[in-house]
């Protein structure tokens, strides 16, 4: 059964129509809307396979907005679904028909920047890039840096734990974030972390952030932030094979070198990129690398240096070092862009699983194998230093069944990543899209621990309900929690 | 004394866990027992040990990740590490000259359980941070795990970060999955010498806003440098203010020359080569400075911006020796002769200012039981219990080792 279908399923019946009457009581009417040409900005996100109208749509302003929102769909035991710019590749913000989808972005406010403390107090609709902008002039950045960093919030980044290409050296959001502000289920508004490191007691902050808006609804962050480098370049590589190239990136790393960025585009790749952006890249090779290193000019081109001596055992067959800081952007440019330059041949569907490096010339080559099963063009892109993957499966939007085929290739691939000793997703986070792939990577145990302490923030399981977790197996285990608490009390 | 039982697999460790719920007793989990001095003992529940589950079970210098079983000794670990030019760079805290014990114990389970990092978590996060999977069983004797051996996993909530921090209390990890870092090629260390406080902190404020990558940044008053100082030339009996950087040596030359331009208005800076800059840091590391056993000791993570007003406030009030590292964002304070150990005073002041206090040992004089944790607030200890309770709903896995009812 598809994930719609799956969905159809969950429709409950109508949201009584006091719920509107009481939001209109705490909000006002510009931040509802209820219109359908209104509701219907809203039914999708970038799974945009998946199209769900909501009930209504809330614009919150502040975070005793969100209380009071939250306060209401508590009274009523009517679900939410947290919203930031609605760039979630995983369908993390596709809502639900009974739902309040509660869209941050107006919550867009850089509330303080502390640059004496290295960090920025920001309310959670702010996009991550409205962030590094706002502290450039000082010499700071924020790390984190996934391919939507234009639109997409700290609030959504924060609840899938987004990466980048840069995290290889920075980490992801989990390592960024120093403190929160959340409201819970019920409306109660609580502080984690702050502006210091490693907070006292359990480490809720790593539960918070990953959490995909399953335990509360963030609505202001502390972020790091950190000095920017005197300089970025990259060095870019071809090879006739992905083997060369995977041995190349495990030879770096083997020898003591860690680049900022290391990221792996396949043909199929390459030339939709340089169609698009014109970066430069070499038409005739299997795989390209890009590695960036940071620092002086003088300390970059040492760098290079090192790497194309470690590469030549490779037998790299195309190399250009970008000498300038145009250079530098048209290529990163073009790897930028190559979701939306696939975008434009055809419909896709991007996979984000991660691997093992060694097993890398293995992955791809069974990834090949899975898509010509299904008859699916496939391009590869690769966070190639941490392994994260992301083939970009093409099918035709229009062919009834197709989406329900594509989903199917996706899980195979997963699958084959689990089997590599890898996990489904390494940055866009599991949503509605890899809900049921869960049982891939984790046993019924691990998931009940996980479950546990969404029942412990969310009793009522009204915090995007529908997300994470198998629909069946969370039924099953609130169930089974709730009639043991019942003879608890009995 | 109690036996001490010693698990070898995870069915003895798991029917260890059940015995104890079934009878209604509670565990006591270990390591080697290194840090057994920090947070609160209680003398009920039955010690266990994991130093049997010893092993390195998986290393792939290419992909900078490494598994151990829990009890694997972390010497043991970091002996792996060296033959590949790798390390654990959170620069874990070594509690030995402290407390007295063998150099060189501590499992690597225990590491993460408690996530001391030292002064390297300035640029390169905690152990925490690096801490990117786990196989465990919690206190309802169920095995379970999170995250994995590839650094980047957003599948479901990471109840692997969790694991940092808890204790033990929530479940005691089998196993733990580590990110690791090449050891960088060469070091050195700039000190400047009798800084006042205020303006030492500005000193490692503008050094650390610099894109040189600063990993350690630390001022020492006069009493804490001495012991640090040992086997360093250009010694001077005054505080000490220390700037490290990691790097190749021609990048470390050219890094420090900025740095040194930079700060010549702050006094002369001295370039400190190794081998005498890494015996600093492992003077740090170790807490040369906190030796005297009638001190008691304060670690408290505040916002590095009001570090020093909160450390003048806390002078006025307590007999105390203040001093810094992350740049001001970590305070040591040692105390002595105050009947709570400063405890009031100092928890007041660090919480108006953000941030916690643990007490990491009340000196040989202690004569008052305090909190050696940060007391929580009414929500956060309801979420803290609540948290327990889905774990280790029976209290069977170290219950009160970091609160009462915990």
């Amino acid at each position: 059964m598809g994930i719609f279908s799956k969905l159809q399923e969950k429709i409950k019946s109508a949201i009584p129509r006091s719920v509107i009457r009481d939001l209109s009581e705490v909000l006002k009417s510009e931040q509802i809307v209820l219109d359908q040409a209104g509701l219907q900005a809203f039914e999708t996100d970038a799974l945009t396979a998946i199209q769900v109208l909501p009930f209504v749509v809330v614009m919150p302003e502040s975070t005793d907005d969100v209380a009071a929102i939250a306060k209401i769909s508590h009274k009523y035991d009517v679900p939410m679904v947290p919203r930031g710019a609605g760039t979630s590749l995983a369908g993390g913000a596709i809502p639900l028909s009974n739902a309040i989808v509660v869209c941050l972005s107006r919550m867009n406010k850089i509330l303080d920047i502390d640059l004496m403390n290295r960090s920025a107090k920001v309310q959670a609709g702010v996009t991550n890039l409205a962030i590094s902008a706002a502290v450039d002039r000082d010499g700071f950045f924020y790390a984190p840096d996934p391919s939507s960093q234009l639109s997409c919030t700290i609030a959504g980044n924060i609840a899938m734990n987004s990466g980048g290409a840069h995290c290889l050296k920075y980490g992801v959001t989990t390592h960024n974030i120093l403190g929160v502000k959340l409201v819970t289920a019920e409306g109660k508004i609580l502080e984690f972390g702050g502006s210091f490191l490693d907070p006292a007691g359990y480490d809720f902050l790593s539960l918070i952030v990953g959490s995909e808006g399953g335990l509360g609804i963030v609505t202001e962050a502390t972020v790091m932030l950190r000095a920017k480098p005197e300089g970025a370049r990259p060095l870019l590589l071809g090879f006739e094979s992905h083997e060369q190239a995977g041995d190349c990136v495990a030879a770096i790393i083997g020898k003591g070198y860690l680049p900022v960025a290391i990221e792996f585009m396949d043909k199929p790749a390459i030339k939709a990129c340089e169609e698009h952006a014109r970066a430069g890249y070499p038409l005739d090779v299997e795989a390209l690398l890009i590695i960036e290193f940071e620092g002086a000019d003088e300390e970059i081109d040492a760098s290079f240096q090192q790497i194309l001596r470690i590469a030549s055992e490779f037998k790299p067959v195309h190399k250009r070092i970008a000498g300038t800081a145009e250079e530098a952007e048209a290529i990163w440019l073009g790897r930028k862009s190559a979701f939306g330059a696939i975008g434009r041949i055809s419909e896709y569907l991007c996979m984000d699983g991660v691997i093992p490096l060694s097993k890398l010339s293995h992955v791809l080559s069974k990834i090949t194998e899975i898509c010509n099963s299904y008859k699916f063009q496939v391009s590869n892109i690769f966070h190639a230093g941490d392994g994260n993957l992301h083939p970009l499966i093409l099918y035709d939007a229009n062919r009834t069944g197709e989406f329900q085929r594509v989903e199917k290739c996706g899980a195979e691939i997963l699958e084959l990543c689990v089997m590599a000793g890898g996990c489904i997703t390494g940055e866009h986070g599991v949503g509605l899209e890899k809900r049921d792939l869960m049982s891939l990577q984790f046993s019924e145990t691990d998931l009940i621990n996980q479950m546990r302490v969404k029942l412990l923030f969310d009793p009522n399981w009204v915090l995007n309900p529908d997300k994470v977790f198998p629909l069946e197996l969370a039924e099953t285990f609130r169930r089974d929690e709730s009639s043991s608490s019942d003879g608890e009390t009995a | 004394m109690q036996d001490m039982l010693t698990p070898l697999v995870d069915r003895d460790l798991k029917d260890m866990i059940l015995d104890a719920k079934d009878k209604g007793t509670s565990l006591e989990i270990l390591g080697h027992g290194t840090k057994r001095m920090i947070g609160r003992y209680s003398e009920k529940n039955a010690p266990l040990t994991m130093r049997r589950f010893s092993e390195v079970t998986l290393y792939e210098p290419s992909e900078l990740v490494l598994s151990a079983r829990a009890g694997t000794p972390i010497a043991e670990v970091e002996r792996e590490l060296k033959g590949y030019g790798q390390h654990l760079p959170f620069e874990y805290l070594d509690f030995s000259k402290l407390f007295e014990t063998e150099p060189g114990y501590g499992t690597i389970g225990a590491l993460f359980a408690t996530n001391f990092s030292g002064s390297r978590r300035l640029l390169k996060g905690s152990a925490r941070d690096h801490l990117i999977g786990v196989k465990a069983i919690n206190g309802r004797g169920e095995s379970f795990s999170s995250g994995g051996r590839v650094m980047k996993n957003v599948a479901g909530y990471d109840l692997t970060k969790l694991m940092a921090n808890s204790w033990g209390t929530l479940a005691v990890m089998t196993e733990v999955t580590i990110k690791l870092l090449p050891t960088p090629p060469s070091e050195c260390t700039l000190f400047l010498y009798g800084l006042e406080e205020d303006i030492a902190l500005e000193a490692l404020r503008s050094a650390i806003a610099t894109p040189f990558e600063v990993s350690g940044a630390v001022h020492l008053n006069r009493n804490h440098a001495f012991p640090c100082l040992e086997g360093v030339t250009y010694v001077q009996d005054k505080a000490v203010t220390a700037i490290r950087l990691e790097n190749t040596p021609k990048s470390l030359a050219y890094r420090s020359e900025k740095i040194r331009e930079l700060l010549s208005a702050f006094g002369e800076l001295f370039y400190i080569d190794e081998p005498e800059s890494k015996l600093f840091w492992q003077n740090m590391r170790q807490l040369a400075f906190l030796v005297n056993r009638e001190d008691a000791i304060w670690r408290v993570s505040t916002s590095p911006h009001r570090a020093f007003q909160s450390a003048r406030q806390i002078k006025k009030l307590v007999d105390s020796q203040i001093s810094y590292d992350w740049g001001g964002g970590l305070l040591w304070i040692s105390t002595r002769g105050v009947a709570d150990m400063g405890s009031s005073d100092i928890r007041r002041i660090i919480a108006q200012a953000g941030g916690h206090a643990t007490l990491i040992y009340p000196g040989e004089d202690a004569n008052q039981p305090v909190s050696p944790f940060h007391p929580l607030d009414p929500a956060h200890m309801q979420l803290t219990k609540g948290l327990k309770t889905m774990f280790d709903p029976a209290g069977v896995l170290n219950p009160g080792r970091m609160y009462d009812g915990v």
